[in-house]
């Protein structure tokens, strides 16, 4: 239910945004070095039981921009990446819980409804710039805190989880 | 509480102000309860937010992670310099950087707001950029791919340290945050606990706030209990008291009706004494107790009036009325009193004045006789004047407007204010100088309200007054007039200017002819028959007689007649059955004047008659006066005839019949009385003074003799004498030999009306008790009645004969 209105909104997003989206139904393979791996419940794979993406293929999707502040930096910052349900809508993500998986091990789980209900950033760019892994690199997931004031919350602060590197969809 | 009883009313007393304060104290007091939990809320907000924000990424889970990614780095360092793990340098690149990455988190920018800054966090913090700086070279993003064992071992030592300083700032770190978290669970708990102690101080404030409440409720419950015990008091009180004064007016209505009767008597044998040869002292003496009598007599109208309106007896009827008579009437009746002053009266009456009102005649020439009569009294020189013209009432009301105007000695604002209330006189040195009641200008003034119009005045002293009468009295048609009076021209009488005994002379010449009126007069006894055949025959009307109600219906439906005259108590058809078989009949006899003859002047005798269909009321004795204001008042003047409308003063209160009574009438009287003395009579009785007052009605009598001819009386009163009707033989049979009270007070009420109609007083009060106590009598008691009626029988008898009205 939910991964098929997921699936309509994420279409919808991408005609409305009249972008040369890849078909969601065929995910080309990395080129570069793969960065995010999405795996569990997923329609859609290009390595095996799992979907990979390179950097390129992450900056391929429609990309999207705010700037928040969150308990990690003194200032504002400004997070720049594709929304992570339109990474989900590429790989035909159907479950109901996402955990994220940080290089260093650390894993968090969020539903999936967040990913629908706020326009949640699989950030690539800080600040315009490429973010390494010191700083907390190359993908965080962030929520546009400074919008909502639900989303000021210890809940959500833990669930904005950096460094990650898999995203496996449970039931 | 206190349950003190005696203590309550002084509670009670000053209430308002002591439970203002307390209100207003309880008031401010809950106010700062309130802004110091709302400062307390605010407080503790504060502290969540600012926990919030940082306790997200948990400060200890981060100086954790730094010492974990240490000791990850160290391990791998390790490895890689004793070259355990060749070709694993991408994955020490990588966990160097994680490791770098974990520093930034523990730098205080972040712990700032949970924890107090350490100095050994400073240290640790400085030697680990001083590290990354002198590593990056070696691992850094820019660093050669390849890593030199050897120069990684140099780090080995220094590295080893610094993850012991890191577990040791670790440690720390999570005792400050302890420490932290400690006090603001202490701050949190004190807040607690003044906001319990807030909430207590609340609940008892509000608990006693609402003790007051409870308190005030219940305080205003007895009072609105002791006030409505006060108000049902006072209802009580009051209908007490209007029954009391109901009761008053009534006894003095009674007792002024009483009173009028003998003073009637008085004057009248004042009047006879007058005619009589006296020297002039005498005459003299006899002028001033005159004066005095009539004076007297119309203060004791006035009281009866003001009685009257004040046990709500009076009652008003309105019939359709021509104006300018009335005032034509008030005019010739007044002016001989302005002219005893040597006053000019003037009247003057608008000429677009309605001519037809509906209006109660005798109540709105009373109001003018009583303003008119002040005027002249209170002005010794110059004019009075009255004026009549459409007027408008306060409220907007069309009407008629009288003014009545003086040149008098007027009056003062005092004065003036306390003009119309009851009882004041409008100044006492100026009442004793002029004498009065004081109760003409209320009773004028409660005439007027009760014709829903107004009184007014306007004064200035030694300038004169001008009194404003305005009463809403309708315009009628001036057919309406002519329906009312049972056909015929109204007699309008002439120009507002013409003076007063012009008038009335016209009118005695214009009368006979056109006044004649057809009358049905019903009664059972053949004295009072014939009595006001010949009084209205004097007056010159037709007259029909009938000796009972179902006669009297015969013949009114025969035919027509403009007055019925009908006694109450009759055999075979009493007076109200007829007049209610009247009213049944078709028109118009229907619409027949009714007039009920009868003796009781009480209030529910004449709401029984109205309630029957009779349009009004004559009290027996009738007197000729009261008949002719009864006609004047149905038919106006014309019907009064050449007994003379103007010239007669029945209609003025203020003037004593029998005072008044035309000259020649009474000398025929005199002549009789004085002719006869020493007739020689059957039987020599010795009359003490007084006597003839106690057992004759003179007054009435020489009123009747004036109404019907002393022949007519005579012939009356022998008829009576020698009992061709059998009143008296009648009653006396009944009474010694037994006979139903029903019976005996039906024959005892015959003999009273025989014998007040002829004016044998005693007679007749002696038959009217019999009347009303005919039930009470005994074996013994009755022909004891019977010989004292006998008695007051021969005794009347042989006056009458001495008196010379008798044969004997």
């Amino acid at each position: 239910m939910i991964s098929r209105r997921h699936f309509m909104v994420a279409s919808a997003a991408s005609v409305a945004l009249g972008v040369a989206t890849p078909p969601v139904f065929a995910l080309d393979r990395p080129k570069g070095k793969v960065v995010l791996t999405v795996s569990g419940k997923i329609g859609i794979r290009n390595a095996g039981t799992a979907a990979e993406f390179d950097m390129d293929m992450l900056a391929a999707l429609p990309q999207h921009s705010f700037s928040t502040k969150t308990p990690w930096y003194p200032e504002a910052r400004k997070f720049t990446g594709p929304l992570l349900r339109e990474v989900l809508a590429a790989v035909d993500a159907q479950g109901k819980t996402l955990r994220a998986i940080a290089l260093n091990e650390y894993k968090v789980d969020l539903p999936l409804g967040d990913a629908l209900k706020f326009n949640l950033v699989l950030a690539r760019l800080m600040d315009d710039k490429p973010m390494p892994v010191r700083d907390k690199g190359p993908l965080f997931i962030i929520y546009p805190f400074d919008s909502d004031e639900t989303l000021r919350a210890e809940r959500y602060y833990s669930r904005a989880a950096w460094q990650v590197k898999t995203i496996d969809v449970l039931e | 509480m206190n349950g003190d009883a005696a203590a309550e009313p002084v509670a009670a007393r000053a209430p308002t102000s002591r439970v203002g304060r307390l209100m207003v104290l309880m008031v401010v007091l809950l106010s700062a309860v309130f802004g110091g939990i709302g400062w307390l809320q605010t407080q503790s907000l504060a502290l969540l937010n600012a926990n919030v924000v940082y306790q997200g990424d948990n400060i200890v889970w981060s100086f954790f992670q730094l010492e974990t990614e240490s000791l990850r780095l160290g391990q791998m360092l390790h490895d890689v310099a004793e070259e355990k793990q060749a070709g694993h340098h991408e994955a020490l690149r990588e966990r160097y950087e994680l490791f770098v990455s974990r520093i930034s988190l523990v730098e205080p920018h972040r712990t700032r707001e949970v924890m107090p800054e350490l100095e050994m966090q400073r240290q640790v913090l400085t030697r680990l950029r001083d590290l990354v700086s002198r590593l990056d070279p070696l691992l850094g993003p820019e660093a050669p791919a390849q890593i030199d064992p050897a120069r990684i071992r140099v780090f080995l030592p220094e590295f080893e340290a610094l993850g012991k300083s890191v577990r040791d700032l670790s440690l720390l770190a999570n005792q400050a945050v302890a420490e932290t978290i400690t006090r603001r669970n202490e701050a949190v708990r004190d807040q607690n606990r003044i906001g319990i102690g807030l909430t207590i101080f609340q609940c008892l404030m509000i608990g006693a706030f609402a003790f007051v409440v409870v308190r005030q409720v219940r305080s205003l419950e007895q009072r609105r209990s002791e006030l409505e015990t006060l108000a049902l008091n006072l209802q009580e009180a009051r209908a007490e008291a209007e029954q009391a004064s109901r009761t008053k007016s009534a006894f003095l209505a009674n007792m002024s009706h009483e009173l009028r009767t003998p003073f009637n008597g008085l004057l009248g044998m004042m009047s006879l004494l007058d005619r009589s040869s006296l020297t002039a002292q005498q005459r003299e003496y006899l002028g001033i107790a005159r004066q005095s009598g009539e004076h007297l007599l119309t203060i004791l109208n006035d009281v009866l009036d003001f009685s009257k309106m004040e046990s709500g007896r009076l009652e008003m009827v309105a019939r359709p009325t021509d104006l300018r008579q009335t005032v034509s009437e008030v005019q010739a009746l007044m002016a001989p009193q302005a002219r005893d002053k040597a006053l000019k009266l003037e009247v003057e009456v608008a000429a677009d004045l309605p001519e037809v009102v509906q209006a109660d005649a005798k109540r709105v020439k009373q109001i003018l006789f009583n303003l008119l009569g002040n005027a002249i009294k209170f002005t010794d020189t110059g004019r009075v004047g009255l004026t009549v013209d459409r007027g408008h009432t306060s409220t907007g009301r069309p009407g008629v407007r009288f003014r009545i105007t003086d040149t008098g000695i007027g009056m003062g604002e005092e004065t003036r204010t306390r003009l119309f209330q009851r009882f004041s006189q409008g100044d006492n040195s100026i009442s004793r100088r002029f004498g009065g009641t004081g109760l003409g200008l209320e009773i004028s003034r409660t005439l007027a309200e009760l014709m829903d119009g107004e009184i007014s005045v306007t004064s200035q002293v030694g300038r004169g007054s001008e009194f404003t009468v305005v009463l809403p009295l309708a315009a009628l048609d001036p057919s309406a007039l002519v329906a009312a009076s049972g056909g015929g021209a109204p007699v309008r009488i002439g120009a507002a200017d013409s003076p007063a005994l012009q008038l009335s002379d016209r009118a005695v010449a214009d009368t006979p002819a056109a006044g004649s009126l057809q009358v049905l007069v019903t009664d059972d006894h053949p004295v009072n028959r014939k009595f006001m055949q010949v009084l209205l025959e004097r007056l010159g009307h037709r007259v029909l007689l009938a000796t009972n109600g179902e006669e009297a219906v015969v013949i009114v439906r025969e035919q027509p007649c403009d007055l019925v005259l009908m006694d109450v108590h009759m055999p075979v058809m009493d007076g109200l059955t007829a007049a209610r078989t009247i009213r049944s009949l078709p028109l118009p006899a229907s619409r027949v004047l009714i007039v009920a003859l009868t003796a009781d002047a009480f209030a529910e005798s004449r709401e029984r008659v109205r309630q029957s269909g009779m349009d009004d009321f004559l009290a027996k004795p009738v007197q000729l006066h009261d008949v002719e204001e009864l006609l004047r008042k149905h038919f106006g003047a014309r019907a009064v005839g050449s007994m003379g409308s103007g010239a007669s003063p029945a209609a003025v209160p203020a003037t004593a019949p029998a005072a008044a009574m035309p000259a020649s009438h009474v000398s025929k009287v005199v002549v009789a009385t004085a002719s006869t003395p020493d007739k020689p009579a059957r039987r020599r009785v010795r009359i003490k003074p007084g006597e003839p007052a106690r057992v004759l009605d003179l007054a009435h009598i020489a009123d009747t003799c004036a109404a019907l001819s002393a022949d007519a009386y005579r012939t009356l009163l022998a008829g009576f004498m020698s009992d061709e009707s059998a009143s008296l033989s009648g009653l006396l049979v009944l009474l010694e030999q037994g006979g139903e009270a029903d019976e005996r007070a039906k024959a005892a009420h015959r003999l009273k009306g025989a014998a007040a109609s002829l004016g044998l007083r005693e007679l007749a009060e002696t038959a009217g008790a019999l009347e009303a106590d005919a039930a009470s009598l005994t074996e013994e008691s009755a022909p004891q009645m019977a010989q004292h009626l006998r008695t007051q029988f021969e005794t009347a008898r042989e006056m009458a004969t001495r008196l010379g009205w008798l044969v004997a």
